[in-house]
């Protein structure tokens, strides 16, 4: 399995072993990691081309475009077990810019 | 406002993005209802359009991927140069018609030295390409990853230091002093002479945060690539 094994790319993995079963949404990885959108994107889509992330679209709000949502696959997840270092999860604090999520 | 004006630079990024990438490029999109204030949507819409224009690429992590890198930065210079050359023509052609059209010697000097101007940066391209090619045939420069170095070195010198520089100091005063002459020759409106003007100190004062903020991406593509060597 051919990945960058990028210190951005380690932070996406540990956000998403820290609640594996959950979708994400874009802005609150970045939000959690402190990834900027240029930096975060790129990543998630090299992820999902690797089968290690799954995406999805939430329709669930009525007049709001569709957003898209993301989650590791069981692939995902045993790789990124195997690759995070458990003291980057214990280490890991959300990160804010001021600005909030609806 | 400053949201649409966000939106709007995503979207213009997401119509000229590969199709394989507009889905995301459109993830991004509709990820902006998601952020409250203004001028953050604003930086997460640039920094999202600013990835779609390079094609989503990463910084380098592995020396396998040196070789597509190679090639890829080889053609975008080469369309750069090609866009340069023929913006040099351009202006070269333009002043010198100018130069026989005009008969006051004010305005014939700023057409002369604009045209120099021009000339130097031809001049400036075409070594900067023929200094590349020189070192990456070169013998001791045959792998891919020494290679790849040698470009980056030349492209980060080209962006900063003496080489810039000097451009810039060939590029300025020739318009400016053209620009002067007209007006002094040909009265006009004061307005539209200092619009003038200020658009080209504006165009001129723009190209040099994007230019030394070009010669420091090489250079950390140059310090990536060195961590990677390390390691081999």
């Amino acid at each position: 399995m051919k990945i960058r094994k990028s210190p951005q790319t380690l932070q996406v993995l540990a956000e998403f072993l820290r609640t594996p079963k959950q979708w994400k949404y874009g802005y609150d990885i970045s939000r959690s990691t402190g990834l900027k959108s240029g930096t975060l994107y790129p990543i998630l889509l090299r992820l999902a081309e690797a089968t290690l992330l799954e995406t999805q679209w939430d329709t669930s709000e009525v007049g709001k475009p569709p957003r898209h949502m993301y989650r590791l696959t069981p692939d995902g997840l045993q790789y990124a077990r195997e690759l995070v270092p458990s003291s980057q999860l214990s280490r890991m604090q959300p990160v804010f810019h001021g600005a909030t999520s609806q | 406002m400053i949201r649409r004006l966000g939106s709007q630079i995503l979207r213009v990024a997401i119509r000229r993005a590969g199709p394989e990438l507009r889905g995301w490029g459109t993830a991004m999109l509709n990820e902006m209802d998601a952020i409250e204030n203004d001028w953050a949507a604003l930086k997460w819409a640039i920094g999202g359009a600013a990835s779609l224009f390079r094609g989503f690429e990463l910084p380098i992590s592995d020396v396998s991927e040196v070789p597509q890198r190679l090639e890829r930065v080889q053609n975008t210079i080469r369309r750069a140069h090609g866009v340069g050359y023929l913006a040099c023509f351009l202006v070269m052609a333009g002043f010198s018609h100018y130069l026989v059209i005009f008969s006051n010697i004010g305005e014939r000097v700023g057409c002369v030295l604009t045209i120099l101007g021009a000339g130097l940066v031809a001049v400036q391209l075409h070594s900067n390409n023929a200094r590349r090619r020189r070192a990456a045939s070169h013998g001791d420069c045959s792998a891919a990853i020494d290679r790849y170095r040698v470009v980056l070195e030349h492209m980060r010198d080209f962006h900063h230091g003496t080489w810039f520089w000097s451009r810039m100091t060939a590029i300025l005063p020739g318009p400016l002093w053209f620009a002067y002459a007209v007006h002094r020759t040909h009265p006009e409106p004061l307005g539209s002479f200092l619009v003038g003007i200020i658009g080209f100190l504006v165009f001129a004062i723009l190209a040099i945060p994007l230019n030394l903020n070009r010669s420091h991406k090489f250079q950390r593509e140059l310090d990536r690539l060195d961590d990677l060597r390390k390691r081999l």
